[in-house]
């Protein structure tokens, strides 16, 4: 056997038994009843203390997804969901109503994100280091369970709380964007999510302030039939600026689970926002059985002039991940842009990509994706660029990588080009093909075995993803992408 | 967000319903015993299921025929016979008049022996047309109408209401030099739908080069429908250059379909410049191994033209090799589109797929849209794409005008060289003069118009 | 005599075609062994043979590396062993930079060995006196490897590697070709000072020129697979005149 179909089973034999988030946290739980109709949404509206006009939003949203049929066009395969087999509210037990401060939270839990990595007391984060540079917005199951450095955050005028907070604190700012950027009638998923919300973040950083800290959420998903829609909702306004990280991992179940996110970003004139994802839900055991549904529609909506987003992403979790992170360019002068890096191992499904919509004039948007499929998993680029007929002078340059690994997986690439737009430039550039032999001698040559010669030529390929990324989960994801394919020891 | 395949519920259009009836209409009239009558009316009760392509239908994103087939066609069968006027015939063998060949002609989508001249050929090759093939129930027709049975709309509609074509078949290790020229006539006067299909195999180590031009009466609305299924034996050659000068009323659907076997090699070159509504497919199966497709071409368009080229490039077996070039240039409020895919079977290892695409926006309300894709199920390939879409080089246009070349000029030479990127396989230098010249006419029609 | 590498009637396979026909060489510790022989001839063949490269199949023959059955081994193996490899066309590793790349090699082997790893400044410190050395300047160590290196520096490169691995063994596959006569100065230098007693090495070129530098103990001619004649240093110098139109090919 040449050692490069050794490599390839290799690979393909592992991935799913390195999963190290896979532990279940045993806590007491309340639940909404088995199943979806409008008695559940009330419920969770209830549990929320919502303004009634949130439960008709809600409702509305439902009424409306009842109508709609799950959209089949991704190249991703899976039973179909059992909708009415789901629970759609779950919440750790807690103490007393109101909202909690980190002495009524469970130990349990706060030790379950120690383990992650995770640590959300103050004083350990403190412990640690000096200066503090990044809030942490807990959510587990539905909930979120605390959020750090408020305080921190407020005295800039900052607000980073649970969106289910929000709702209570600025109704007004909540109720000015919520769905202003992915209308309830988006998609089957975004409408289901816009029904059945339970928690997520919500994020304002007012005109002209430069978020100090780094805010990040963090998603863990725990509950068994549990489906997690969370809702995070990001204005940055004139001139602001802000990075968010996210987060998540699931524990290793044999049934598949649903989440069905929704991520809405608005950015007004000057503004940025650089929104940074490590994925890392469960992605099911090497057989396939179990792992995370990862349906999620992240939108940014750049209203201002030299309003600015910037998406990046690194996937290796979920069983299946559908998602396409977008900008619409509605500025002048507006930019996106879009690093993604996704591994897909055992029997992964991937269809991923992006949007970049180009209204306004001079916008500029940028695409890189990097795919690398191993074992007999797949992995789509799926993106659109459009430049409208007023976007003059709209420029974009995509480039769209993909690395396989072993001759069972498979990797596909497509991509939509609108130009209705004379004066806009569209470059588009793809390559699909295999680690090359020739560099994988030379590294071994060298003395480096085939599984650390197969990560460093994978990093490399990543490298100009992985740049974008924020300092401290540069790393994490580095050592996730060597993780992800892990397994080539001879 | 729904996908719709079958649109059965859905309310027919006046065109979807004008096809059926013109069907019963003239079925009776096409050539072809019952075995013929039994796959045309299968396809005719496909086509009647799925509808025309609209809404949903991935493969005709970018063109909903539901839509833009909005009259009904065709109100009036032609004969087919008649008086050609010179100058529809001298139009349609265009470009390629001054050329040694030999030549079928097809008016309204009826051979026409007396016009047609094949004795260059001779012998070296057995050609009959495809009615005469379906007159005599030969073999091979019926087994190549059989196995390109498909479920997409328009193919069905050329198997149900096929009147003609060229049948032709090149035996083993013949080497045709002479090429063999398919003229297209569709006349000015009543709107009319002619549907034909060519058939040609290649034998093996065999080889041959055809031309394929489609012409019509300047401003006559018509609806044609062709398909060609090319058949290449291991180690033969196909080389087709096809000049798509219709009406600009027209509609023109015209499919390639061929299939390569081991060591086979295809050359296509599609230069679209007329119609209104055109859709241009090429489908290559790279059936045997290190089969070589080459395919490309070029769209000029103007007014409100609507050109669709969608490619399919499917390595099947290993080592195959292909490549897509393609150029667009719209004008006016022209919509160009391209679609183009590489797909690799799970066995075809050491595949070798590239694609380019390039548009040019001449005017503000010209379009573009570009659907490049890979699908890839093996590991050891190297494939790639690119795809631009953008105006002319200001720089390059400046530097021409700071040489002392008028704008018009200039731009004029910047497009000509732009689309000569496509030209590059075109070796045979008699042939690229022609489509250069046909270039560069529509070029002065275009600044004689704005000027 | 003692020995560091016996290579004993090798016969080598690339795409199912004979390039190595029976190859014998016996090298001592310390000694340096020049190849010479027509493009073809199976030198570069050889070189991948040596140090592992998968699509190279061994017939015939055996190959003894300290006493070890070299071919047994797998390329890592070899490289941790002490066989070190200056490629012909060095490969470009697009985003690892080249300090990354030196230092992963570094520890890879060093682990192998169960040597401890090299903290960062003490492989820094090691890395830039050594580059000093050779010339390659510190912007070169950040860019991804060989990437967009030009000829002569992907071989200053490969030669900083050897300098840093200090591997026992050395197969220089052509390292002159490329470099200027500055640049060749330096990089014997660079061999030359790894030579020692208990290195040896195995330096494939076309030009007497390199041997005038890096002065061999012996030379081997290679020609369609097979060692055809062995002399000393003063062989180079006799077929820098005379080429190989003797040994069956054509003028080289
Ligand atoms: N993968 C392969 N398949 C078939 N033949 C090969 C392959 N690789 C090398 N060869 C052939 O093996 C022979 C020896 O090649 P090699 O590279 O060893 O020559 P060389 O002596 O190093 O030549 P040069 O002086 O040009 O570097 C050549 O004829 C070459 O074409
Ligand atoms: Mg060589």
């Amino acid at each position: 056997m040449t050692a490069k179909t050794k490599t390839a089973e290799q690979v393909a034999g592992i991935g799913v038994e390195q999963y190290k988030y896979g532990f279940v946290t045993d806590i007491e739980t309340e639940k909404a009843p088995r199943g979806l109709n409008e008695d559940t949404i009330r419920f969770i509206s209830a549990k929320k203390n919502e303004p009634e006009w949130m439960l008709e939003w809600r409702l509305d949203a439902y009424r409306r997804w009842l109508t709609l049929e799950e959209p089949t066009w991704a190249k991703v395969h899976y039973p179909r969901i059992d909708f009415q087999d789901l629970y759609y509210y779950s919440a750790p037990k807690k103490k007393g109503d109101g909202p909690q401060s980190l002495d009524d939270v469970d130990p349990e839990l706060l030790d379950t994100y120690k383990k992650l990595g995770i640590p959300l007391r103050e004083q350990e984060i403190l412990a640690g280091v000096e200066n503090p540079t990044m809030a942490v917005d807990a959510v587990f199951d539905s909930v979120s369970v605390v959020t750090t450095f408020k305080e921190n955050l407020s005295r800039a005028g900052v607000i980073f709380c649970p969106i289910s907070e929000a709702l209570q604190s600025h109704p007004e700012l909540v109720r000015k964007y919520l769905g202003t950027v992915v209308p309830v009638t988006d998609n089957f998923y975004a409408t289901l999510n816009a029904a059945v919300f339970s928690d997520g973040s919500f994020v304002y950083i007012p005109e002209g302030v430069h978020c100090p800290m780094e805010l990040s959420t963090y998603f863990r998903i725990n509950e068994q039939n549990t489906g997690q829609f969370e809702r995070t909702l990001i204005i940055a306004d004139k001139g602001a600026y802000v990075s968010y990280l996210e987060g998540c991992t699931a524990p290793q179940r044999d049934e598949n689970q649903l989440h069905a996110a929704v991520v809405e970003l608005i950015v007004h004139d000057d503004a940025e926002i650089k929104y940074s994802t490590v994925q890392n839900w469960y992605p099911g055991d090497k057989d396939g059985k179990g792992g995370i549904y990862n349906f999620v529609t992240k939108r940014a909506d750049c209203r201002g002039r030299n309003s600015k987003v910037s998406w990046t992403q690194v996937e290796t979790g979920s069983a299946i991940t559908w998602k396409y992170p977008s900008c619409v360019l509605r500025g002048d002068n507006s930019q996106g842009e879009f690093y993604s890096i996704a591994i897909s191992n055992g029997h992964q499904q991937v269809d991923s990509g992006t949007k970049m919509i180009h209204l306004g004039k001079n916008t500029k948007s940028r695409i890189i994706s990097k795919g690398i499929s191993a074992g007999v998993s797949s992995s789509t680029y799926r993106g659109l660029v459009s430049a409208h007929r007023k976007a003059s002078g709209a420029r974009n340059y995509t480039q769209c990588d993909s690395l396989l690994i072993g001759d069972k997986c498979s990797a596909h690439t497509v991509p939509y080009m609108e130009t209705r737009n004379m004066s806009a430039t569209f470059e588009h550039e793809a390559t699909t093909s295999k680690i090359s032999d020739d560099q994988l001698f030379y590294c071994r040559q060298r003395g480096l075995n085939e599984e650390e010669a197969v990560a460093l030529i994978v990093n490399g390929f990543c490298k100009d993803v992985l740049q974008h990324l924020p300092m401290e989960f540069a790393v994490e994801a580095q050592k996730l992408v060597g993780i992800s394919l892990e397994g080539s020891v001879g | 967000m729904t996908h719709l395949t079958t649109q059965g519920n859905i309310k027919k259009t006046a065109a979807e319903k004008a096809f059926p009836a013109l069907y019963d209409k003239i079925a009776p009239g096409l050539p072809g015993g019952k075995a013929v009558r039994r796959l045309r009316n299968k396809a005719m009760e496909d086509f009647k299921a799925s509808g025309l392509p609209g809404r949903g239908v991935e493969a005709w994103k970018y063109t909903n025929l539901r839509q833009l087939l909005t009259d009904s066609y065709p109100p009036a069968v032609p004969a087919g016979g008649g008086v050609l006027m010179n100058t529809d015939e001298a139009a349609s063998h265009g470009a390629f008049s001054t050329l040694e060949r030999a030549t079928m002609v097809f008016v309204d989508g009826h051979y026409r022996p007396e016009l047609s001249d094949i004795s260059a050929i001779g012998d070296k090759a057995r050609i009959m047309t495809l009615a005469q093939a379906l007159e005599t129930e030969d073999t091979r027709a019926l087994d190549t109408l059989v196995s390109a049975a498909d479920a997409d709309p328009l193919i069905n509609l050329t198997l149900a209401m096929m009147r003609d074509g060229a049948m032709v078949s090149i035996p083993d290790g013949v080497r045709i030099k002479t090429p063999l020229h398919f003229v297209h006539i569709n006349r000015t006067g009543a709107s009319c739908a002619n549907t034909t299909r060519h058939i040609v195999h290649v034998g093996k180590g065999a080889a041959l080069k055809i031309f394929q031009t489609h012409a019509g009466s300047e401003n006559a609305t018509y609806f044609t429908n062709t398909l060609f299924i090319a058949q290449i034996g291991n180690e033969g050659q196909l080389t087709r250059v096809k000049v798509q000068g219709d009406s600009l009323s027209a509609f023109h659907f015209g499919h390639l379909r061929a299939e390569l076997g081991e060591k086979a090699k295809l050359r296509d070159f599609t230069l679209n410049l007329g119609g209104h509504v055109v859709r241009s497919e090429v489908d290559v199966a790279l059936a045997g191994n290190a089969a070589d497709a080459h395919v490309s071409g070029a769209y000029l368009l103007s007014g409100k033209q609507h050109c669709d080229t969608s490619i399919m490039m499917d390595h099947q077996r290993p080592g195959g090799t292909s490549q897509q070039q393609f150029r667009g240039v719209v004008d006016d409020g022209a919509q160009g589109i391209f679609q183009g895919k590489v797909r690799v079977a799970p066995d075809a290892q050491k595949s070798d797929g590239r694609q380019m695409v390039r548009a040019l926006l001449l005017s503000e309300r010209a379009s573009h849209f570009a659907k490049p894709e890979l699908e890839i199920f093996a590991d050891d390939v190297q494939c790639a794409h690119g795809a631009t879409a953008g105006e002319l080089d200001d720089e390059a246009l400046f530097f021409l005008r700071a040489r002392g070349i008028p704008e018009p000029r200039a731009k004029a030479l910047l497009i000509t060289g732009f689309i000569g990127e496509a030209l590059d396989d075109i070796t045979d230098l008699d042939i690229r003069d022609r489509l250069e010249e046909l270039t560069q006419n529509w070029l002065d029609r275009r600044s004689g118009e704005t000027s | 005599m003692k020995s560091l590498m016996k290579i004993e009637n090798l016969h080598a396979e690339v795409g199912g075609k004979e390039i190595l026909k029976g190859i014998n060489l016996n090298i001592a510790p310390g000694q340096v062994h020049a190849i010479m022989g027509p493009n073809g001839s199976g030198k570069s063949t050889l070189s991948n043979v040596l140090a592992g490269r998968d699509d190279y199949v061994v017939t015939k023959g055996s190959v003894s590396f300290m006493g070890e059955n070299l071919l047994e081994m797998a390329p890592e193996e070899r490289a941790a062993a002490g066989i070190f490899l200056a490629f012909q066309y060095p490969l470009e590793i697009p985003g690892v930079a080249t300090m990354t790349f030196l230092k992963t090699a570094i520890n890879a082997q060093r682990k192998t060995r169960g040597e401890d790893e090299l903290s960062t400044p003490a492989f820094m410190r090691f890395v830039r006196e050594k580059s000093a050395l050779l010339g390659v300047k510190d912007e070169m160590l950040k860019r991804p490897l060989n990437v967009g290196f030009s000829g002569g520096e992907k071989k200053r490169n490969e030669i900083l590697q050897m300098a840093l691995l200090e591997p026992a063994f050395c197969i220089l596959d052509e390292t002159d070709s490329g470099l200027d006569i500055d640049a060749l100065k330096v990089v014997s230098e660079g061999v030359n000072a790894l030579r020692d007693k208990e290195r040896s090495m195995l330096v494939i070129t076309h030009y007497q020129r390199l041997l005038d530098y890096i002065v061999p103990d012996f030379v081997h001619v290679l020609s369609n697979g097979r060692v055809v004649r062995s002399g000393g240093k003063d062989l180079a110098l006799e077929l820098e005149k005379s080429g190989y139109a003797e040994y069956g090919a054509d003028a080289a």
